[in-house]
């Protein structure tokens, strides 16, 4: 009897209901786009990091880090590449060899990091392949070419096809120079490192300083995320002797970022139920009092208080399960629409990343995994928030609410 | 005036009413501006936190100094320029420093580092680098010891009161070598700093590159909420050509990119709280003009013109938004006032990154007039707009249906 009694109050003042309907439906939607912007925005920023910087991990013979010793090569080579090569959950690897040395031309030197690397695997890895602005990420397997960053080509002057000397010392502590023709010219996002970074052939660093086969870095690309921490433990295990470390580890700076922003769309999200639960209050206030008289006869004629809680908060109820579907339903449109086409935040005062040729686009994702959490949220929200002006209204007094 | 006595009057015959309706925007207020403080805070932080671990909000070199960080382009500090820096507003500490780069050796091992020589008492004001010392004591500004950072004393296996060997080239191409001690181990945040810092008293920094009364730069810090390209252009104007003045953004472009990204992006997030606030007061209005409507239906039959209707109701949203949106104001000071000192504090791996870095795992709010007057200004300009629809229901209001129970 009640429920039908709720389930017409609802119906008898449309605009009413539809407004609660709707404040439910936004304050779910806004969770949901607050969350799907979130996780769009996390996702390309690690995205970045890892697809364009570090890859999930990477492999160091112990203490080569601290000071890249180009003796200290990664060893059981043979072994560990069979291992990486024959795990499902790796995508790609790349081998590399890193050596510290100076790029010197006409105009004068720089000190440079010098990677060796093989080029279909670095394709993969760190997607070198779409950074080169200028020239090709392949060559002549006879010719010594190198590739440099535009921020240090600018600096000193270098244009593809020049020739250029690098100086380095070798495992036996020999000063040795080289000359090398400039392949191509590539950007990335982060323009402080195209300044140092420089990639030659594995093959012609190792023939240069004497390293045989030797590699001291090996960057690893997983399908998965998730499963960083997972393979990182797994390799420990096998081999205890290397450095193992995750794209967190290696740039700590990301770690941090995400991690801000992350708590704080937490805060975000509860300061959005806080708002969304004094909508619901205002306007089932609103409803209360306007429908005084109303609920005065109800309380002359006998009904009980008990009863009259309980239609309040069906109604609630009723009003908060129809907002539901019409918020998911927005939101898995927005995030699918926003998703393929991006949202373009260029207009927001960005200026400045523009001129760093920085991404301005979010591409938001849906939140499926928290969608359930987030519905429950609203929920409780929306009873609680109707649980005052139920006692409100309980507090009526018939005799004088039926007064006009 | 009539109107406004009206008004006054009828948004106090329903006192209920109007007190819920003055509720949503003082809500709407409220939420709005702690939201923004939070914001502004947790961005804030981050940026102290980044800048006072070394950089400073604003450094001053002489010009060429950015792009080629070499002794040759320093310059000789003056009390002359010190005050003209000084008087600029905004600027709560600053120092001289000389920074440069040498070899350190234990006698076994040998590593490239970065020296900074400093005032240790200004110095401390700007990068709090007394709190950091894990082993040993700090320097004083006679001291002839230096203080290692953690990272490069364990690669160098050395602790405190060992002595090491300094090597380098000095000003003009003077040579420089010394023997000192190590007076303290100090923590610093980024594991890039962490790795290759030494610390050494300005004086003697000078003494051992032989560049008596060198420095490199002048690190600045600022209040609170300063802006620092504004300060920084405005030192620019009075100091001269011969200078660069540069902000922390400007000296870590990729850090400031990253920052402004984030927070750029936080501001959808605010348009959709607005969203919400609005739906709030929205349905308030609605459900006041419903119950209202045979009053209004009565005001146009006895021979009020819809103009005249409309101004008064008009006058009552004002009064109603005026006092919702000032008194979300003034109610919100004191939650964002406790906000700033009593921070949420962070958990968790979250709290775990913080501390890598050396900062504080706190998410304080920003205490700004600026955000208070900003957002409620906001909030009032919704419940204008608002306010349109009840306007618009009196247009098309038929004063005998409306009077129809």
């Amino acid at each position: 009897m009640i429920r039908s009694l709720a389930w017409r109050n609802i119906w008898r003042n449309k605009m009413r209901s539809m407004v609660i309907m709707l404040s439910v439906a936004a304050g779910l939607f806004a969770g949901i786009a607050v969350l799907a912007l979130y996780k769009g925005m996390m996702q390309s920023r690690v995205r970045t990091v890892i697809d364009s910087e570090t890859g999930h991990l990477q492999i160091h013979q112990a203490g080569f880090t601290s000071d890249y010793d180009p003796s200290l090569l990664i060893p059981e080579k043979k072994t560990l590449q069979d291992k990486l090569s024959g795990d499902k959950r790796i995508k790609a690897y790349a081998t590399r060899c890193i050596i510290t040395g100076m790029l010197s031309n006409a105009t004068g030197s720089a000190g440079v990091n010098i990677n060796g690397f093989n080029s279909s695997e670095e394709v993969a890895v760190s997607q070198l392949g779409d950074k080169i602005q200028e020239g090709n990420v392949r060559w002549e397997e006879s010719e010594k070419g190198i590739l440099v960053g535009r921020k240090l080509a600018m600096k000193m002057k270098l244009e593809k096809g020049n020739k250029i000397v690098l100086t380095l010392t070798d495992t036996a502590d020999n000063l040795i120079s080289s000359a090398f023709r400039i392949k191509g010219i590539y950007q990335s996002a982060n323009a402080p490192l195209d300044e140092i970074n420089i990639y030659v052939k594995n093959k012609d660093l190792q023939d240069l300083i004497g390293l045989e086969n030797g590699i001291h870095e090996i960057a690893i690309k997983l399908f998965e995320d998730e499963q960083v921490e997972s393979v990182k433990q797994d390799y420990q295990m096998m081999f205890p002797q290397l450095q193992i470390q995750t794209w967190k580890e290696i740039s700590p700076e990301t770690d941090l970022l995400v991690r801000t922003v992350d708590t704080y769309s937490y805060i975000i999200l509860v300061i959005i139920l806080i708002a969304l639960s004094f909508g619901i209050m205002n306007t089932m206030l609103m409803s209360v009092l306007e429908r005084k008289h109303e609920i005065g006869m109800m309380l002359a004629l006998g009904m009980s208080r008990n009863r009259l809680l309980l239609l309040i908060i069906l109604e609630s109820f009723f009003l908060t399960m129809a907002g539901i579907p019409v918020a998911v339903i927005a939101g898995l449109g927005a995030a699918g629409y926003y998703e393929k086409h991006g949202l373009d935040l260029s207009n927001m005062g960005t200026d400045l990343m523009e001129s760093f040729g920085f991404d301005t686009m979010i591409y938001p994702s849906f939140p499926t995994e928290k969608i359930t959490g987030i519905i429950v949220l609203v929920f409780i929200t929306a009873l609680v928030s109707s649980l005052l002006p139920a006692w409100k209204s309980l507090r009526l007094d018939p005799a004088e609410a039926l007064q006009k | 005036m009539w109107i406004i006595q009206l008004a006054w009057k009828n948004l106090w015959r329903n006192s209920s009413r109007t007190l819920i309706t003055i509720a949503a925007i003082l809500f709407a207020t409220i939420i709005s501006i702690v939201a923004e403080s939070l914001k502004a805070g947790v961005f804030d932080n981050l940026v102290k936190n980044i800048v006072s671990s070394y950089s400073g909000h604003i450094q001053i070199h002489l010009k060429g100094y950015q792009d080629e960080q070499v002794l040759e382009n320093g310059f000789y500090p003056n009390k002359a320029i010190e005050a003209t820096i000084k008087n600029k507003a905004g600027i709560k500490n600053m120092t001289d420093r000389l920074e440069s780069f040498l070899l350190i050796s234990s006698g076994e091992e040998t590593k490239g580092c970065m020296i900074l020589g400093i005032n240790p008492v200004q110095e401390d004001s700007i990068s709090s680098l007394k709190k950091k010392i894990i082993q040993g004591v700090y320097l004083s500004a006679e001291d002839k010891g230096v203080l290692l950072a953690e990272g490069l004393a364990k690669k160098l296996k050395l602790s405190v009161n060992d002595t090491i060997l300094l090597i380098g080239q000095g000003y003009h191409g003077a040579s420089a070598a010394a023997k000192t001690t190590i007076k303290g181990i100090i923590r610093l945040g980024s594991p890039k700093l962490n790795d290759r810092i030494v610390y050494m008293s300005l004086k003697e920094a000078q003494s051992f590159f032989s560049a008596d009364g060198l420095a490199t730069a002048y690190i600045l810090l600022l209040h609170e909420g300063e802006d620092p390209e504004a300060v920084a252009a405005s030192i620019r104007k009075t100091i001269g050509e011969k200078y660069e003045v540069l902000t922390w953004g400007e000296m870590m472009p990729e850090i400031k990119q990253h920052i402004t990204t984030d927070s750029n992006n936080m501001r959808i997030v605010q348009i959709i709280l607005y969203i919400l606030v609005s739906f709030g007061i929205f349905s308030t209005l609605l459900i006041m003009m419903a119950e209202r409507k045979s009053e209004n239906g009565m005001l146009l039959a006895l021979g009020m013109s819809t103009f005249r209707l409309q101004l008064l109701i008009t006058t009552e949203s004002l009064l109603t938004v005026m006092i919702g949106s000032i008194a979300g104001m003034v109610l919100s000071t004191p939650i964002v006032w406790y906000l700033k000192y009593n921070p949420i504090s962070i958990k968790g791996e979250t709290a775990e990154a913080y501390k890598r870095f050396g900062f504080e795992p706190i998410f304080p709010a920003s205490y700004e007039s600026g955000i208070f007057l900003s957002q409620g200004l906001i909030v009032f300009i919704i419940g204008i707009i608002l306010s349109m629809y009840p306007l618009f229901t009196i247009m098309r209001m038929n004063a005998l249906n409306a009077m129809k129970k």
